[in-house]
């Protein structure tokens, strides 16, 4: 729970709010490469944080990420030409490099006032699938954070943007939510729960396919450098043996969530105050196919998701495909694959969630955390501390799924999280 | 007329509003029996007064009102799981009986957990086809009130309800507005003339008189209002009563109302006729009576009224002109629209979603009008100044609507005596 002003205070992210500040302090991604998929393709509009900006891939295959309005007289950039190494307005023809080196300027053809300007262009970095940019202070502009998947092989990978109409923390929040999954995905998580028979799920790729169906898991927490880390402990068959999943929180709103055979990283980025852009990365040591993790997402029918836009267009209006003959058969939720049902949870908390009338409960700890630590990131940073994890190196931080022996550490799962020294 | 300020007083019903505390002190219809007609069947999305809930009936018969979130963290519990004791959320599998009994709570190991804490549901009765609730401070709820045509049987009444995109004020002027009926409804009355239905033989009149004498006065419920048009050597009196904050019982005397706001912006137009001799509620009586006002499945389908429809393109709007046929008109209908409602809804709407006051022109026509503007407002003042509601107290099996012939010097008000009036409030005209 919490007061009505905190919520704004961690929700709120256009320029110039406490949490847009903190925000404003980490590299984002902006597009996948794959929507600007060759070299003069289409520019692109992309919201975040509360502005527009335009990104687009040169001649040479570079990309440039700017304001969305010309600096010449405010046209919209999206429109323009993409051509000969640059991007050019449609309106007077003004051209800018993707570093935003002015090229052209032919109603205003003096090269030392073309010296003297530059358009705004963002620092950017193109890694593991997606366009990354950093819209921060430019003398506070930290390391670019690698997480682990940027070094997978293309082919072991899979990247995919779903944009939500939600703030970002209802998304995050359902992220570091281990109780949930063997409820709201129980079809996949507990696959003869219509027998009351639980059959582990076989399926590698599956994120929701949990050994056990124990459905109240004993949380643990711990503050890393990148944020925390907790385990969710279930119960198994077997005596003096739980099983541990073991799940980041990466501030401000990434996570890495386990599969048997792959890891999902998934960064809840902020278009603005209610619309979201979910990038969901499938990474692992196979191949694996776009196909197979749309399928599993659910996305693979266009009145759900527009694979175009990469947008989530179900809505109330057909209550997101809820199908509730199915219900009453075989499906637990009527819904179709896990981002379906992840995503019509959190629309329907509403467009921004109100978080003073709930209740919360002991399996609700790491959604408390999240909280805190965004807090805490909003006050420091206005009492001029730097906020968490900014520039750490994210190569090795990962989720896991594994027996653990009673006694045994859950943290020492996690070799590669460094944990905060505890104060005394 | 009233100022802008005081408009939005009246009109406004979200929570914490004036008029939305003294909705939320009466017991509400928020939906009809019939939209849920199987126990354990699908829950339903209700939206009252601003705010979200999601209607249900468990296996028992049992309905339960929720509100939208999810006790544990605000998911939506339209989405929830039917199951035969109760809704079950998908997201943590938390589960509630309709009377707000926790049930299960799968991610918390300690059993007496739920026995601590209550789903947010709501008193809910059924009566007279209706689903009603209680919204209101848990201490101030008020007795469930009767209402003369609750306790016949199913086949002896007539539920039927059409979705208005417009503020619930407008469309409760329309009820307690004898004048229009004459002009807007000129075709619809001459369709009348022959017919052998009641509805037909107590509105024939009204074809031939668009001045009537109007006389309205304050009483305990609300208020009382008279409109007498002459009848050869007598005169006919027929006598609506609004009882706040938004039923009314109109002068036939076997049709009653409820506007429900569903929000500013769009009501529930609730209507439930009775005969306690006839069982009007059997076909063909029953279809006829709903396809002669417009009110039959087709026709709200046809112009959005219903609540599958309200949202889409046939909902009466200034695009679609109305859902006006010029054509129709032009061949001799008065208006171009399909019937009563389709008329009253046309010009509810066409007014605005939410009409300004400030520049439009009453006349003594609209003597009823201002009457209802100061009933409501009165109430949101009462319920300020005092913390009761007088309205609240009043008999409702005892309210009418009457129609009736009367002698030239007899008073309106032997037709309604068990109507408390208050003292010296009467006013009284003649329209011109």
């Amino acid at each position: 729970m919490l007061k009505q002003e905190d919520n704004a205070l961690i929700c709120l992210v256009g320029p110039g709010t406490p949490m847009g500040k903190v925000m404003r302090r980490y590299w984002h991604p902006v597009c996948t490469s794959a929507q600007l998929p060759t070299p003069d393709s289409d520019p692109l509009r992309v919201r975040l944080l509360g502005e527009d900006f335009v990104a687009f891939r040169d001649s040479h295959g570079r990309v440039g990420v700017f304001d969305e309005l010309c600096m010449h007289r405010g046209a919209s950039l999206a429109l323009g030409r993409v051509e000969e190494g640059g991007l050019r307005c449609l309106y007077h023809g003004w051209k800018f490099s993707v570093d935003g080196t002015l090229l052209e300027t032919p109603n205003h053809d003096d090269p030392k006032y073309r010296a003297r300007m530059k358009a705004p262009a963002y620092p950017v970095r193109e890694e593991g699938g997606i366009v990354w940019a950093y819209i921060g202070p430019k003398e506070r502009q930290p390391e670019f954070s690698r997480y682990a998947f940027t070094q997978s092989r293309p082919e072991h990978r899979v990247v995919l943007r779903v944009n939500v109409q939600c703030n970002y923390l209802q998304l995050v929040e359902g992220g570091e939510d281990s109780s949930h999954v063997g409820v709201l995905h129980t079809n996949m998580a507990r696959p003869g729960w219509k027998e009351k028979d639980f059959k582990p799920n076989t399926d590698l790729v599956n994120p929701a396919a949990l050994s056990t169906d124990d459905l109240e898991p004993a949380l643990e927490i711990e503050d890393t450098e990148f944020g925390f880390h907790y385990v969710a402990l279930r119960e198994t068959q077997q005596q003096g043996v739980k099983n541990a999943r073991v799940v980041p929180f990466i501030v401000p709103y990434g996570r890495v969530i386990p599969s048997p055979a792959f890891q999902f990283t998934v960064l809840e980025v902020p278009e603005d105050d209610t619309h979201t852009s979910t990038y969901i990365v499938v990474h692992g040591e196979a191949p694996i196919e776009a196909e197979t993790i749309i399928e599993l997402l659910g996305l693979d029918d266009s009145r759900y998701y527009d694979r175009g836009t990469s947008t989530f267009t179900a809505t109330w209006a057909d209550a997101f495909g809820q199908d509730r003959q199915r219900m009453k058969a075989q499906s637990w939720t009527g819904l179709r694959g896990v981002e379906v049902e992840d995503a019509a949870i959190a629309l329907s908390q509403g467009p921004l969630y109100d978080r003073s009338k709930e209740h919360l409960v002991p399996s609700d700890r790491a959604v408390m955390r999240v909280r805190r630590v965004l807090l805490d990131a909003v006050k420091r940073l206005d009492e001029g501390v730097e906020p968490p994890g900014v520039g750490v190196d994210l190569s090795r931080v990962g989720a896991c799924d594994a027996q653990l022996p009673d006694g045994a550490s859950w943290r020492a799962l996690m070799p590669g999280h460094r944990a905060l020294a505890v104060a005394a | 007329m009233l100022s802008k300020q005081d408009n939005e007083l009246m009109c406004r019903v979200g929570p914490g509003t004036g008029m939305g505390d003294v909705m939320r002190r009466f017991w509400l219809p928020a939906l009809q029996s019939a939209d849920l007609p199987q126990p354990g069947g699908d829950p339903k999305g209700v939206e009252l007064l601003g705010e979200r809930f999601v209607a249900y009936r468990d296996a028992s018969g049992r309905v339960g009102l929720y509100a939208e979130a999810c006790l544990h963290r605000g998911s939506s519990m339209r989405l929830a799981r039917a199951e035969p004791d109760g809704l079950r959320c998908i997201y943590h599998g938390w589960k509630f009986a309709v009377d707000g009994q926790v049930l299960d709570t799968p991610n918390v190991a300690d059993p007496k957990f739920k026995q601590r804490i209550r789903g947010r549901t709501f008193p809910v009765r059924e009566a007279g086809g209706l689903i009603w609730t209680y919204l209101g401070p848990a201490q101030q709820q008020p007795e469930f009130p009767r209402w003369p045509w609750m306790d016949l049987p199913d086949a002896h009444r007539i539920n039927a309800v059409a979705v208005e995109n417009c503020n619930y004020v407008q469309v409760i002027e329309g009820l307690v507005d004898s004048s229009h009926l004459t002009v807007l409804h000129a075709s619809g009355l001459a369709k009348t003339n022959g017919s052998d239905m009641d509805f037909a033989k107590k509105t024939s009149h009204m074809q031939f008189d668009a001045a009537p004498f109007i006389e309205a006065e304050e009483t305990d419920f609300g208020f009382h209002y008279v409109a007498i048009r002459p009848a050869g050597e007598r005169r006919m009196a027929r006598v609506a009563s609004f009882i706040a904050p938004c039923f009314v019982a109109n002068p036939n005397g076997d049709l009653w109302f409820a506007v429900v706001p569903v929000n500013d912006e769009r009501c529930n137009f609730y209507h439930v006729w009775w005969n306690a001799e006839k069982p009007i509620g059997e076909e063909p009586m029953r279809t006829q009576q709903l396809a002669f006002v417009g009110l039959d499945p087709e026709t709200l389908a046809a112009y959005g009224m219903s609540a599958e429809t309200c949202d889409g393109p046939a909902a009466q709007r200034w695009e679609n002109g109305y859902g006006q046929d010029r054509a129709l008109q032009r061949a001799g209908h008065f208006t171009g629209l399909a019937s009563f409602t389709q008329e009253d809804a046309a010009c509810s709407i066409s007014s605005g979603a939410l009409r300004d006051r400030s520049s439009e022109m009453l006349s003594t026509a609209d003597m009823a009008i201002s009457r209802l503007y100061r009933a409501l407002l009165g109430c949101v003042r009462q319920l300020k100044e005092s913390g009761d509601l007088q309205s609240l107290h009043a008999d409702t099996a005892r309210i009418a609507g009457v129609s009736a012939e009367i002698d030239r010097d007899q008073d309106w008000r032997v037709l309604v005596p068990h109507h408390k009036i208050a003292a010296a409030r009467t006013t009284g005209a003649t329209a011109a």
